[in-house]
């Protein structure tokens, strides 16, 4: 665990605003873990804004929604954030929003009296995913396989930059508590806790305070230091609940499922608004953006037109990041979309941003494995990945790691060791699949 | 034409620590010690310090050139072996003995296993180990400075060795005005480097209490004439190259364990042996084969001491 640079004085305090929209869209058809979804639209075809184009008949995939109403233009491969490229509908915006899913407009109450398997599966309609970062199906996250005691609700935002579910949960509290409720009540809960690091002043007062007002007692706030990586699930469940995930564990395993603050207020408007997950909030940010801002962005939508609407990006940025500077992807072109995944897009320039790729021998300062939030041996990984030796890196821990890149931050070698691990990680996956 | 990016694997952040910034600040925190050296010695240990370290770093310069290897002399790493090679010898050992040792404790010690990082052993070390197999007269005659010269003398643990007492008081044994290797004596220059290095981080106190810890409990315990339990701990743990060895040498980050644990095993296990080297050995003082000693068993201490992984089920430890 270390002490970062928050960097959220950026946006903290900025309202969200909505953006203008693009002409064309380009809507990934792999926006989440699981497998990569089907076209259920033709070129040509007219979809409204919210209209399913992409679905699978796997457990463990979200199906894509239109971002916009408009024409289909192409079904191709385009620039995908994260996989470099990726089958993707693009959609080019007629400009008249015309919704193409049914809305709907149920209380809070209405909604608590549908079946539960009723719930799962509009949350699976609705294309809902972890919206964290990891985009992992939140249906498949609402129907654990243990009994559970407990929601935690990841408000810990421990990536700096990013203030998305910050400005989120304090605009929209009834919505991402209705969330909470729903969430509570298809899991069976009768306990939910709020991870909110310490340094979030205002959302901590107004959240004991929403808390307070309503007599709220099955909700409760846990005020957690600002450790980066605070919000890792494991690391927050531990430090809100004090329980420990077993290794290769799942949350409910100890009874627990953690759902962020932004899935929250999805499956809100899924089950109380029939709203399927085509936009979201992300923080726009970073010393190379002009209009530092919390802009709610749709699905499609190019990085270089999101970062228009927020005055541009300066000419001496040198990386632009999905997600946070921590645990985000660094993007090849502007062109990119937006996806459900895109907490943040931050624009660092050559002072806030680290990308040589020289480094030095291991001097077993012992850095990484005082810090690691895991209890591994990053440095000893580290050595064994270099010369590709993933069957000693195992013995260290290497599956066990949560990529959270603490080691590689401290490392005063400045030792790529997280990459090596990914890499480590993923020559083992395959090597089980071969 | 779209703007062109820079891709990396992430963290795209990074901490401002730096190897060469750890090893320079190791530098600065073995001033005062040198400082010492010279009010006590004189200017001959200004000569071995300054001969140690030019030596190590050419030699540095010239491994890393004959080797193939990116030259990385201002790292800081081999002023660093330099210094604390020339803080264990004598002041009388003659200056070509100590730059054959320095020459020793580079290419040996640390370039031989692939420089900085990969040596097993702390080079300076091996440099005053190489120096005591080749000229043992010169490396155990001691002397102090007076009137403009070096006079002999033997250390205070020589003469408990030869079964005598030391006329030397604590308050000598903390300054440092003694015989001794010119950059062990002064506790209180070694103590000032310590808070050095615990400030910025770069050590931690499990080695080196662990070690002085385990010295005075064993020196206590085994070290007295009227029977158990009677020794003179406190002469122990300020005389001789205890201080030196337990806050700048048993820390070497290289050849320490890298877990807290494996380190307070360390510092007991240098402990253990320098008490009895000292205490039944055929020598003064045992820190430095105590520290060699333990670096060999550094990669079994990781091992046994790794720390317990978030939701582990374990074990004894």
């Amino acid at each position: 665990m270390i002490r970062l640079q928050s960097n959220k004085h950026y946006t903290e305090h900025l309202p969200i605003r909505d953006i203008a929209l693009p002409k064309e869209l380009v809507v990934p058809l792999v926006q989440h873990i699981g497998k990569v979804c089907d076209p259920v639209v033709k070129v040509g075809d007219v979809v409204g804004v919210g209209q399913l184009i992409g679905d699978s008949d796997a457990f463990i995939s979200a199906p894509v929604h239109s971002p916009v109403s408009g024409k289909v233009k192409a079904i191709r491969p385009a620039p995908h954030p994260i996989f470099g490229r990726a089958p993707a509908v693009v959609i080019e915006n007629d400009g008249e929003d015309r919704l193409g899913y049914e809305t709907r407009d149920l209380s809070l109450e209405e909604a608590l009296r549908l079946d539960k398997a009723e719930i799962v599966r509009q949350v699976r309609s609705a294309g809902i995913v972890g919206l964290g970062g990891a985009t992992f199906p939140s249906h498949v996250k609402l129907q654990p396989k243990k009994a559970v005691d407990t929601l935690v609700v990841n408000a810990a935002e421990c990536e700096p930059y990013i203030t998305s579910d910050l400005r989120l949960f304090l605009e929209k509290t009834d919505e991402v508590f209705a969330g909470i409720r729903i969430a509570m009540y298809v899991l069976g809960v009768n306990r939910a806790v709020i991870g909110v690091e310490d340094h979030n002043h205002e959302l901590i007062t107004h959240l004991r305070r929403y808390l307070a007002e309503r007599s709220i007692k099955d909700v409760e706030v846990k005020v957690l230091p600002s450790y980066y990586p605070q919000g890792g699930e494991k690391q927050l469940i531990k430090n809100a609940l004090g329980r420990e995930v077993p290794l290769g564990g799942l949350p409910a395993d100890v009874g627990v499922v953690v759902h962020n603050v932004g899935t929250l207020f999805a499956i809100y408007e899924a089950v109380l608004r029939g709203k399927p997950l085509y936009e979201r909030v992300a923080t726009v940010s970073g010393d190379g953006v002009d209009e530092p801002a919390n802009v709610r962005v749709r699905v499609g939508m190019a990085f270089s037109w999101i970062l228009d609407q927020c005055g541009g990006i300066k000419d001496s940025v040198v990386k632009v990041i999905l997600g946070g500077p921590m645990m985000g992807f660094s993007v090849p072109t502007l062109d990119v979309p937006a996806i459900k995944g895109t907490g943040a897009i931050l624009a660092l320039t050559d002072k806030s941003t680290y990308y040589s790729d020289e480094w030095e021998c291991c001097i077993r300062c012992g850095r990484c494995v005082d810090r690691c939030p895991m209890g591994l041996m990053p440095a000893d990984m580290s050595l064994a990945l270099e010369r590709d030796r993933v069957d000693l890196a195992k013995e260290y821990g290497l599956m066990d790691c949560i990529e959270c890149g603490v080691c590689t931050y401290v490392c005063p070698a400045k030792r790529p060791i997280v990459q090596w691990i990914k890499k480590g990680k993923f020559l083992e996956r395959s090597r089980g699949k071969r | 034409m779209s703007k062109q990016l820079v891709i990396t694997s992430s963290p795209h952040i990074r901490d401002k620590e730096t190897i060469s910034r750890i090893m320079w600040w190791v530098v600065i925190s073995l001033i005062p010690a040198g400082i010492s050296a010279v009010w006590v010695f004189g200017l001959p240990a200004l000569y071995l310090i300054v001969a140690c370290v030019v030596s190590a770093v050419l030699t540095e310069l010239a491994c890393q050139k004959v080797m193939g290897r990116p030259v990385r002399i201002g790292d800081g790493s081999a002023v660093i072996t330099g210094l604390l090679l020339a803080y264990n010898v004598s002041a009388g050992l003659p200056l070509w003995m100590a730059v054959l040792g320095s020459v020793f404790a580079i290419a040996i010690g640390k370039q031989v296993f692939g420089g900085l990082g990969r040596n097993i052993f702390n080079p300076a070390l091996v440099g005053r180990a190489f120096l005591m197999a080749s000229f043992p007269a010169y490396m155990t005659r001691f002397y102090v400075w007076k009137d403009g010269a070096l006079v002999s003398q033997a250390t205070p643990l020589t003469v408990v060795k030869m079964g005598g007492v030391p006329a030397v008081t604590y308050k000598t044994l903390f300054l440092g005005n003694y015989a001794g290797c010119i950059g062990e004596t002064s506790v209180l220059a070694l103590l000032i480097g310590a808070l050095i290095l615990l400030w910025r981080g770069y050590i931690s106190l499990h080695t080196p209490l662990s070690y002085i810890g385990t010295v005075a409990l064993m020196t206590w315990i085994f070290g007295g004439k009227a029977g158990w339990f009677s020794g003179d701990w406190l002469f122990h743990i300020l005389s001789g190259g205890l201080m030196l060895g337990a806050w700048f040498m048993a820390t070497d980050m290289v050849t320490s364990p890298i877990t807290k644990k494996g380190q307070v095993a360390f510092g007991i296990g240098c402990g253990l042996i320098t008490s009895i080297l000292r205490l039944w050995g055929g020598l003064p003082e045992g820190v430095s084969y105590s520290i060699l000693i333990m670096n060999a068993f550094v990669p079994y201490l990781d091992n046994l001491f790794r720390p317990r992984r978030l939701g582990e089920r374990r074990r004894w430890i």
